[in-house]
C-alpha cells in the first residue's frame, strides 16, 4: 500500500491535475476537473463512482481515445513519459503493448467476423511483428491462461460461439498477450452473472500476480472495488471526492459524498436497512 | 419449503401451477431444423397481497421468461394461473382487460418502455384508455400519481427525455400504478440505476406497497437489492425454481448448492470496516 501522493519512482502511470472539457453550443462543460493520482507496478487502484462522475472519461484520457472535441489539460504519465499530447502514432504503439484496455461489453468489442484467435494474434502481431502462425501459436497459450478449456480448438472459433463470460475472458487474453505493464479494465464484469463475475475477478487477480501488471480498475459498484483494489478513489461530478486506501476509505470515509454512496448500497449481509438518501444536492434526483 | 407455500396458497392473489414455456430454436446451420428448448419448466408459484416475492436467478435462468408469463405477456405452454381465484391461463376479452388492469409491469429501462414523444400526462393516463376505464378526473389523478411517486407535479406537461433516470423511473412506476392494479411486476425495475438512485426507488417501492398493499413480483440479478427488498425468495436455475422460501431462510439457511453458490459469488464489503464506519460516524457504540 503506497502513500497515494507519492509519485515515486516506482510509479507506473502518474496522472497530474488531468482536466478534459468538451465545448458544446451550450458553453465549455468541464468532465473531469483536475484530478490527479499514481498506479504503482503490482497495484489495483480503483475508480469508483456513479454515471456522469467522469471516471470512464479519465480513462479513455489515458489511453488516448477521447473523441476529437476533447481538450485535455494536465499530465498524464507512463514510466516518467508524457503521453498526454503524444501523437496518434506514438500512441498506437503504446495501446495494447505498454498499456491495454478491457471494456464493459465484450460483444461489441470483438469483430463478429472474425475468429477470436486471429483477433488476439492481429493484436500480438500489430506490436511484436513475426509471423501469422507465430501470433496463433501465442493466442492459443493466452486463451489457456485466462482459463479457456481446449484452446487450440477454440482458437478458430468465433466470437458468437462464446458465453459473455468466456468473451470477456478472450478480451483479457487479448488485453494481456504483449504483457502491457498497465491494465485498464473499464467495468469489466459488470455485464456478467456474479458466479460468472466471480472467477473473473480471481482470473484477473491472478493474472496480475504472475505478471506484476498496474491495474486501473473502474466501476460503479463499491462492493467490487472493496475486493480488488489496494487503493481507492471515489468520483463525483467530475472530482476525486477522496481517496486512500481501500480499508480507510470504506471504514473512515471523510467525504459526505462518500458515505452518502455507503449507506445507498443494498447489502446482502444486512436484512432489511432504510436505504438513505444521497443528499445535499449531490444527485439530481426529485 | 413447498408446505409453507401450499399453506397459505387458499388466499393468493395470483397463483401458477407448473407452467412450462417452450420456444423453437434453430439448430444451428441453416437447414438443421428445429429443436425444442424448455425456458421455464414447472415453475409453480403463489403471490400474495401486501408481499414482495423476487425471483432471482443468473440469465438464462427463466426468470424473464416466468415474469411474462405471469404478466399475460407471453403464453404458456402448458400449466395454469388463477388471479383471485379465476382461471386467466387462457384469458381473452372480458376477463383479459379486467387482468390487465390488476396487474401492471414496470420494466429495466424507463427510456425504451417510455414513448418519447409524449408527455407524461398522456403517458400516465394511457393505461386508462386501454383498460376502458372512464369517469376518472385524468388531471387530478396524474397530479396525485406524480406527488405519489415523489415527482413534480407541475411537470405532467413535459417530455421523458427531460428527466433523469430515476426521475424516468418514477414515471413508469407512476404508469403502473394508474388503474390500481393489485399486482405490479417490477422486471429489473431498479438495475439500470446509479446505486443513490437506485435506493431511492426501491424505498419508494417499499413506502407505496405499504400505503396500498400491492404485491410486488420482484425479478432481479442483484441478490443485495432482493435481500432489501422482498418477503420471499424462489431461486431459478435452469428453468426450474431450485429454492424457494422466506428471504430470511433462502439467504441465512441456503439448502441448495446452487443457492450456495450463487449467494458466495456476490461480492460484499469486509463487514469489520462496515462496523468501523458506523463507529466512526456516531451510530453505534
Amino acid at each position: 500500500m503506497k502513500n497515494l501522493d507519492a509519485a515515486g519512482s516506482n510509479s507506473l502511470l502518474e496522472v497530474a491535475d488531468l482536466e478534459v472539457s468538451f465545448a458544446s453550443s451550450a458553453g465549455i462543460a468541464t468532465v473531469v476537473q483536475g484530478i490527479s493520482f499514481t498506479v504503482a507496478r503490482n497495484e489495483t487502484v480503483g475508480i469508483v463512482g456513479e454515471s456522469g462522475s467522469g471516471k470512464s472519461m479519465t480513462s479513455l484520457a489515458i489511453m488516448g481515445l477521447l473523441p476529437p472535441k476533447a481538450k485535455t489539460t494536465g499530465s498524464i504519465k507512463l514510466h516518467g513519459e508524457e503521453i498526454l499530447g503524444a501523437s496518434e502514432r506514438h500512441m498506437r504503439k503504446l495501446r495494447g503493448n505498454r498499456m491495454a484496455m478491457v471494456f464493459q461489453d465484450p460483444l461489441s468489442s470483438l469483430n463478429p467476423y472474425y475468429t477470436v484467435g486471429m483477433q488476439i494474434a492481429e493484436a500480438y502481431k500489430a506490436h511484436r511483428g513475426g509471423s501469422m502462425r507465430a501470433a496463433k501459436l501465442v493466442a492459443v497459450d493466452a486463451m489457456g491462461r485466462v482459463g479457456i478449456s481446449d484452446p487450440q480448438r477454440r482458437v478458430d472459433s468465433y466470437p458468437h460461439q462464446f458465453s459473455g463470460g468466456m468473451r470477456q475472458r478472450i478480451m483479457i487474453a487479448m488485453a494481456m498477450c504483449c504483457e502491457p505493464d498497465l491494465l485498464i479494465a473499464d467495468e469489466p464484469t459488470t455485464a456478467l452473472d456474479v458466479t460468472v463475475q466471480a472467477q473473473i475477478l480471481e482470473l484477473m487477480s491472478q493474472l496480475q500476480n504472475e505478471s506484476g501488471t498496474g491495474m486501473l480498475f473502474i466501476t460503479h459498484d463499491l462492493a467490487v472495488v472493496s475486493q480488488v483494489s489496494q487503493r481507492v478513489l471515489v468520483m463525483n461530478k467530475g472530482k476525486v471526492v477522496e481517496s486512500g486506501t481501500t480499508e480507510d476509505v470504506f471504514s473512515t470515509p471523510q467525504d459526505p459524498y462518500t458515505q452518502a454512496l455507503l449507506d445507498a448500497i443494498p447489502r446482502i449481509d444486512d436484512p432489511i436497512r432504510a436505504l438513505k438518501k444521497v443528499e445535499m444536492g449531490m444527485v439530481s434526483e426529485a | 419449503m413447498s408446505s409453507v407455500t401450499e399453506a397459505v396458497s387458499s388466499q393468493a392473489l395470483l397463483e401458477a401451477r407448473n407452467l412450462v414455456r417452450e420456444f423453437q430454436v434453430s439448430k444451428g446451420g441453416a437447414f438443421a431444423g428445429t429443436e425444442t428448448f424448455r425456458a421455464v419448466d414447472q415453475v409453480s408459484l403463489a403471490l400474495h397481497a401486501g408481499r414482495t416475492t423476487a425471483l432471482v436467478g443468473e440469465s438464462g435462468s427463466g426468470k424473464s421468461t416466468t415474469a411474462r408469463m405471469i404478466a399475460k405477456l407471453l403464453d404458456v405452454t402448458s400449466g395454469t394461473m388463477h388471479f383471485e381465484g379465476e382461471d386467466v391461463t387462457r384469458a381473452s376479452d372480458a376477463t383479459l382487460r379486467r387482468f390487465r388492469a390488476n396487474v401492471q409491469v414496470v420494466f429495466q429501462d424507463p427510456f425504451s418502455s417510455l414513448n418519447p414523444k409524449h408527455t407524461v400526462d398522456r403517458i400516465i393516463a394511457a393505461p386508462l384508455d386501454y383498460q376502458g376505464i372512464r369517469g376518472v378526473d385524468r388531471r387530478v389523478l396524474v397530479k396525485t400519481l406524480l406527488e405519489r411517486v415523489g415527482l413534480n407535479p407541475d411537470h405532467s406537461s413535459r417530455y421523458p427525455s427531460q428527466f433523469s433516470g430515476g426521475q424516468a423511473q418514477r414515471i413508469g412506476i407512476a404508469r403502473a400504478l394508474a388503474v390500481e392494479p393489485k399486482l405490479v411486476i417490477c422486471d429489473e425495475a431498479v438495475s439500470a440505476l446509479d446505486v443513490s438512485v437506485q435506493a431511492q426507488v426501491i424505498n419508494l417501492l417499499r413506502d407505496l406497497q405499504q400505503e396500498s398493499g400491492y404485491s410486488y413480483l420482484f425479478i432481479a440479478h442483484d441478490l443485495a437489492v432482493v435481500r432489501q427488498i422482498a418477503d420471499d425468495v424462489a431461486v431459478m436455475s435452469s428453468g426450474k425454481i431450485v429454492e424457494q422460501g422466506t428471504t430470511a431462510q433462502v439467504f441465512d439457511n441456503p439448502t441448495e448448492e446452487y443457492t450456495q453458490a450463487l449467494l458466495s459469488a456476490v461480492p460484499v464489503i469486509n463487514p469489520e470496516w462496515e462496523v468501523r464506519r458506523q463507529q466512526t460516524m456516531g451510530r453505534i457504540a
